[in-house]
């Protein structure tokens, strides 16, 4: 046989073989460690995997932002008048940032549609006049070099599932993309958030919405039965400490932490929380079931240029 | 995260260790409390925001009724608290917990020399404050 080939057969079956040994040593290490116990170790196991699976997610959204910008595989930069116009897109996406935010932090928040100001109505139409003109969100790349951008990113609503399937890659035109992407992990939790609050003009656009409202219910839900599971083994354990500290006397900071601890978590439950997240499920779920009678309509309307304002008379 | 990382124990011994223990399984649970109250905060700041920007859009056009009554009833729910006392609750536990294991760390020494003299463990409650 070819001694080159040889070689190189040789070359990835050692691949293959170090890869499935390593893969082995650590599923054998994560049980290991989950059946002893040590949390650390095993933290640390699946912080490496899950690192893994970020390095690849970051490198696909690399790619997207540089098909985003126009750009091909050689060369990826937008050119100066993007980078300014993104410069200026920005400050105004920022400005609206910001206003919501501030909305947001009013609590407790009552609906109110008198509140919207002639401010925030101007924002809105500022940076939709932006969008609709540049046809996508500013270009991150911009973002990362320090502009008005760099602390919130367009992200896409990756929860919504199959209903924006068909929206990767470049964002369609006129699309709000603004505001927050946060992580989070929890337990019985998928591992990501991704939240974009897309400007809801059409009942498809408000059904995504509902959509992606119902399955952030359900995130609240299993994250509120992590709560209860984390205070029901804080309970148990309190309780244990202080089976302990009536059995026997023990140092008196010890005995009052110990007694302090229970008192603290044993008060309530998180009942009240897990009937919200129902609740708002059930809205949500309410919400879009009531627009699927226009669900023809609209595709209707769409494959055959009909005017979308006669939908308007078969709402409400 | 593991939902429950052990089972508490079942009539211990009345020892230093045995509540140093206790008191550890508390600190583990605190932290849990305090990240899976954090993850949810931030579920429901999530939600939050996406029913208030449909609540927006519902203001500007006229959706139908069932729906939009269902997108302010959400809106409404999830605005009605917070869940940052949980957060701040999971902490308090911790820096107890930890307070109380810093408290009984100052016997190590004399239990671990109870047990490996043979010592009769009795000679320990002198030194309990």
């Amino acid at each position: 046989m070819d001694p080159v080939s040889l070689l190189l057969g040789l070359v990835v079956i050692v691949g293959v073989l170090t890869t499935a040994s390593r893969s082995l040593v650590d599923t054998s290490s994560a049980a290991k460690a989950a059946s002893a116990g040590q949390w650390a170790t095993l933290e640390k196991i699946q912080g490496r995997r899950w690192g893994q699976r970020f390095a690849d997610a970051f490198e696909g959204r690399h790619k997207a932002r540089h098909k985003q910008a126009g750009g091909n595989d050689g060369d990826f930069r937008p050119g100066a008048k993007a980078y300014f116009n993104d410069l200026y897109h920005a400050f105004w996406e920022r400005r609206l940032e910001v206003a919501k935010a501030k909305r947001d932090a009013r609590e407790p928040y009552v609906y109110d549609p008198s509140r919207r100001g002639r401010y925030w109505r101007a924002l809105v139409d500022k940076v939709n006049q932006l969008r609709a003109k540049v046809g996508r969100p500013p270009v991150d790349k911009v973002s990362e070099r320090g502009t008005e951008g760099s602390k919130r990113q367009p992200v896409s609503l990756a929860k919504a599932g199959s209903a924006k399937a068909g929206r990767k890659g470049s964002p369609p035109a006129g699309r709000t993309a603004v505001l927050n992407e946060e992580k989070t992990s929890m337990p019985g939790s998928s591992a990501a958030i991704a939240v974009d609050t897309e400007e809801i003009s059409t009942n498809a656009a408000m059904r995504r919405s509902l959509e992606a409202a119902e399955i952030l219910g359900r995130e609240l839900l299993d994250a509120v039965q992590g709560i209860e599971a984390a205070r029901r083994r804080v309970v148990a354990a309190a309780s244990t400490a202080s089976d302990l500290i009536n059995a026997a006397r023990f140092d008196r900071t010890a005995v009052a932490a110990a007694s302090s601890i229970a008192d603290e978590v044993s008060t309530e439950t998180l009942a009240e929380w897990a009937e919200l997240a129902d609740a708002v499920i059930e809205a949500a779920r309410a919400g879009y079931q009531a627009l699927d009678k226009y669900l023809d309509a609209e595709s209707l309307v769409a494959e055959n240029a009909v005017d979308a304002s006669t939908l308007a008379a078969s709402s409400a | 995260m593991p939902q429950q990382r052990a089972s508490s124990a079942t009539a211990p011994e009345a020892t230093n260790e045995a509540l140093r223990a206790s008191l550890t399984e508390v600190s583990g649970g605190g932290a849990d409390l305090t990240d899976a109250a954090g993850a949810a905060e931030r579920v429901r700041n999530a939600l939050a925001q996406m029913t208030a920007n449909s609540a927006d859009a519902a203001t500007l056009k006229r959706f139908d009724n069932k729906a939009t009554a269902a997108v302010h009833k959400a809106t409404e729910l999830v605005n009605v608290a917070t869940l940052n006392r949980w957060e701040q609750l999971g902490q308090n536990v911790v820096a107890e917990a930890k307070a109380g294991i810093a408290a009984l760390a100052k016997y190590r020494d004399a239990e671990d020399l109870v047990a490996n003299e043979g010592i009769d463990a009795t000679v320990l409650d002198a030194t309990a404050s």
